[in-house]
């Protein structure tokens, strides 16, 4: 038996350096917490968490008193919750806390909301009404101020911002917002300002958010325990009754990071990081939480359209059909079927680009088709990269091309890990740098040292290969492409590529750096930056459809479909199926489960353990021999990289500033 | 992004930031910098927050909550005389609410903008000067003056504007 304390008259065991507040919640018992943040220092701000030590002692705060030997604490005495209640009656009388009118007999509601509307522009009741943990509380604590007169806000509402909107009148100054800006993704874009009672949380000498160091990472805005900030195109529109929320995972880089996606009638209305642990631990950068919204955009396609008297025109997908098997039929009886070629971005499922992969096959005779990532592969789970010393980076500005696994290089940095930057230019991660290099030359490391290196692909780093105190890892940049690479799918030089007479190009490089003689686009946007294309296919993506996909750590994982797609679009897949099935390949289904299980498996010979049922569990690591079966080029040409992060958010409401500045171009 | 407040830092700023930094670089505390500017420039200007937060790896916004945070320092331009007028418990009963009134009124000061516009007096409020059997008190720069009337108090600010006049300070 260990050391113990008295919880509620039971004995508990416990470590040294423990919280009371840790013991609890490890033993089930429930202590209220609002400013309390997960991973971070506790700052004992709110006080919400109080407990009782004796009645000789003042009450302590459990978030930030280490337990200690002998210790008799009560959670919920008469003295606690009493204390409680006033603490949350000091909490909701400063400021428009909209939800609780009615429990202030002082106040005049009328009169209240008079002054809420010409806060706020609105008279709709707070927007987390319903997920708020000072309304819960309020409610559990029986609050009903009869007393306390109601203290009016200081600032007025921050609605400058096209994404955050920050509402200081719902702020109680937990700091949970400043601990996720400072810890988790170390971005250090927001502080406390101030003192007493006009005290506020400031960004960059107390100005709006856009002109401070915020990245948009949105960490604050998850965080937020009420209504002070909000994600500004679902305000008022996140009623927590009217909203379906599914788990998911991210559509941009090759961490893939799981989400909740939150839908009402169909839409996508915000999205949250997933706190069910790798490999993101909730976490999310600006594109995986804010670049949601391509898929409402004004400009997405949602019927085939079709060059007719040199435009292009909509049409139904049987006349698509006829043309392109026309037009195969045409261009390989004059230049011979290899003429015929893919270039495609692996952002598609496994299935989506078997299926294509297949047709590719069955129409030009070989495997004419290829995207442009170069292979990568991270070994270890991200939340390891802390227990590294020396962790270098090599060639990468990760904090803008995979931000979430930067957020851990910066935490480890917190800890006293020491960062060693090889690269030419100035990044995001460069000020945290302890060495600076210019050339990997210059990096001598000692054989005594674990170094944990995160390079770029295009980084020839053979130089450091079979030294077992290296661990070499790098990230891809777009979300499927070790899947692309395990259906057999690899990189290619696009230059040839574009110069094939016919070509099915499913990524997003614009129709004229194509000369071809029959081009067939298949995006979600439209016209503009295909204009020359012959064809352009819509398809469903991501979260339209069900299907498996594979992240930079070779795990594969099956997401759900959440919403139905818009108009007459279709999967890659079920394209890729009918036109298989017209072009004479009897394909008996086209559903992921069938592709998955009877045609990947059994072409690959995977294990029936990751048979698609089994998938649903969670996500799968794939041996690492697999892979080598398929050849690797890593030649990957840097230009193309994160070119479709940057279109996709280009085409998100409020996005594209920050994108413009925030997605690497690879130049 | 790069909006900066009216004020542009001349070489002789950042000169003079670069002496501060160089002489308290072992102390390694932002509290002994922004001391130090607060006392040689009379504020804490913006170039400087960006200067400091640049060399001690702080953030502007964590450097910006420390300043708000002390009444010590200053974001704007004060005064060359800092008259604090006492608000304690024994002030306030000696009517130092009054007093305070009348001479932001003289000044032609206020809350928002405590400093007159020749610069010469910047009123702050303070919690307690510690000399409560002189109450009420107020200090100019480091002189306290006690047992405070109407009359007493335009005699000090005369005295100081006079010797502002004849560039005795």
């Amino acid at each position: 038996m260990g050391i113990t304390i008295k919880i509620n008259n039971e004995e508990y065991d416990f470590e040294i350096g423990e919280t009371i507040l840790e013991v609890a919640r490890r033993n089930g018992i429930y202590i209220p917490t609002l400013c309390n943040l997960e991973g971070t220092k506790p700052t004992g701000a709110c006080r919400i968490c109080i407990v009782e030590l004796g009645k000789m002692s003042a009450p302590v705060a459990s978030c930030s008193t280490p337990a200690a030997p002998g210790m008799d604490i009560q959670t919920e005495s008469p003295r606690i919750r009493k204390a409680r209640k006033t603490i949350i009656e000091l909490m909701m009388i400063s400021g428009n806390h909209n939800c609780s009118a009615i429990g202030n007999s002082k106040a005049n509601l009328t009169d209240f909301m008079q002054e809420v509307i010409e806060y706020d522009g609105s008279g709709s009741i707070c927007t987390a009404y319903g997920e708020c943990e000072l309304q819960s509380l309020a409610y559990k604590y029986m609050v009903n101020n009869r007393t306390l007169e109601r203290i009016p806000t200081n600032y007025p509402l921050e609605n400058i911002d096209p994404l955050i909107g920050r509402d200081f009148s719902r702020c109680i100054l937990c700091g949970r917002c400043v601990q996720a800006c400072t810890e988790v993704s170390v971005i250090n874009a927001i502080s406390h300002g101030y003192r007493g009672n006009v005290a506020k949380i400031v960004a960059r000498g107390d100005k709006p958010l856009p002109d401070s160091e915020c990245v948009y990472c949105g960490e604050c805005l998850q965080v937020c325990p009420v209504g002070a900030l909000y994600e500004k195109r679902s305000k008022y529109d996140q009623r927590v009754w009217d909203v379906t929320r599914e788990k998911s995972t991210c559509y941009y880089c090759g961490i893939g990071c799981r989400i909740v996606v939150s839908t009402k009638n169909n839409k996508i209305i915000k999205i949250d990081g997933s706190d069910e642990g790798e490999p993101n631990r909730g976490q999310l950068c600006f594109k995986g939480r804010f670049g949601y919204d391509f898929l409402y955009n004004d400009k997405r396609l949602t019927k085939p359209m079709i060059r007719s008297g040199g435009k292009l025109k909509e049409a139904s997908w049987e006349e698509a059909y006829n043309i392109i098997i026309d037009k195969i039929r045409e261009i390989s009886g004059k230049y011979g079927s290899e003429s015929i070629g893919c270039v495609v971005s692996p952002k598609y499922s496994n299935e989506d680009l078997f299926m294509l992969k297949k047709f590719i096959e069955k129409v030009s005779g070989k495997t004419n088709i290829g995207h442009s990532e170069p292979y990568s592969k991270f070994k270890i789970e991200y939340s390891q990269i802390g227990e590294y010393e020396k962790i270098v980076l090599i060639g990468t500005d990760i904090a803008r091309d995979n931000p979430v696994a930067a957020n851990y290089i910066k935490q480890a940095n917190l800890k006293g890990s020491e960062i060693i930057e090889i690269n030419r230019k100035k990044t995001d991660l460069s000020k945290y740098a302890e060495i600076k290099l210019k050339d990997l030359s210059e990096f001598k490391p000692d054989s005594k040292i674990n170094y944990l290196v995160i390079y770029s692909p295009e980084y020839d780093i053979s130089s450091l290969e079979g030294k077992s105190n290296i661990s070499l890892n790098s990230i891809n940049s777009e979300n499927n492409t070790a899947g692309a690479y395990m259906v057999g799918i690899a990189n290619e030089n696009f230059e040839d590529m574009k110069k094939k007479k016919m070509v099915f190009s499913v990524s997003s490089i614009p129709s004229n750096e194509f000369n071809t003689e029959f081009l067939v686009v298949i995006d979600q946007f439209g016209v503009e930056s295909f204009e020359n294309a012959d064809l352009i296919l819509p398809p469903s993506v991501w979260v339209e459809n069900e299907g498996t996909y594979v992240n930079s750590q070779h795990k594969i994982y099956r997401m759900k479909k959440i919403v139905e797609p818009p108009g007459d679009t279709k999967s890659l897949r079920a394209i890729f199926g009918e036109l298989l099935n017209l072009s004479g390949s009897g394909i008996k289904k086209s559903t992921p489960k069938y592709i998955w299980d009877e045609m990947i498996r059994k072409d690959l010979n995977l294990s029936d353990d990751i048979a698609y049922s089994k998938l649903k569990k969670g996500p799968v690591q794939i041996v690492d021999g697999f892979f080598k079966k398929i050849s690797l080029k890593s030649s990957g040409s840097k230009n193309d990289r994160f070119r479709t992060h940057k279109l996709l958010c280009n085409h998100c409401e409020g996005l594209s500033v920050i994108a413009e500045k925030r997605i690497n171009p690879g130049e | 992004m790069e909006e900066k407040q009216n004020e542009i830092a001349t070489k002789e700023d950042i000169q003079l930031l670069d002496s501060i930094y160089k002489q308290n670089r072992d102390k390694d505390s932002i509290m002994i910098y922004l001391q130090k500017i607060q006392s040689e420039m009379g504020y804490v200007p913006q170039y400087a927050i960006e200067y400091l937060a640049g060399k001690t790896k702080t953030s502007e916004s964590h450097m910006f909550g420390v300043i708000t945070f002390y009444s010590q320092f200053s974001t704007k331009p004060v005064g060359k005389n800092i008259i604090k007028i006492c608000n304690g418990t024994a002030c306030h009963v000696g009517g130092s609410k009054v007093l305070g009134k009348k001479l932001k009124a003289m000044l032609h000061v206020d809350d928002e903008n405590p400093t007159t516009e020749d610069r010469l007096f910047t009123v702050q409020p303070v919690a307690c000067l510690g000399c409560c059997a002189l109450a009420p008190a107020m200090m100019v720069n480091d002189k306290v003056y006690g047992t405070l009337t109407l009359e007493k108090m335009k005699d000090i600010i005369d005295f100081y504007k006079k010797e502002a006049e004849n560039g005795d300070i």
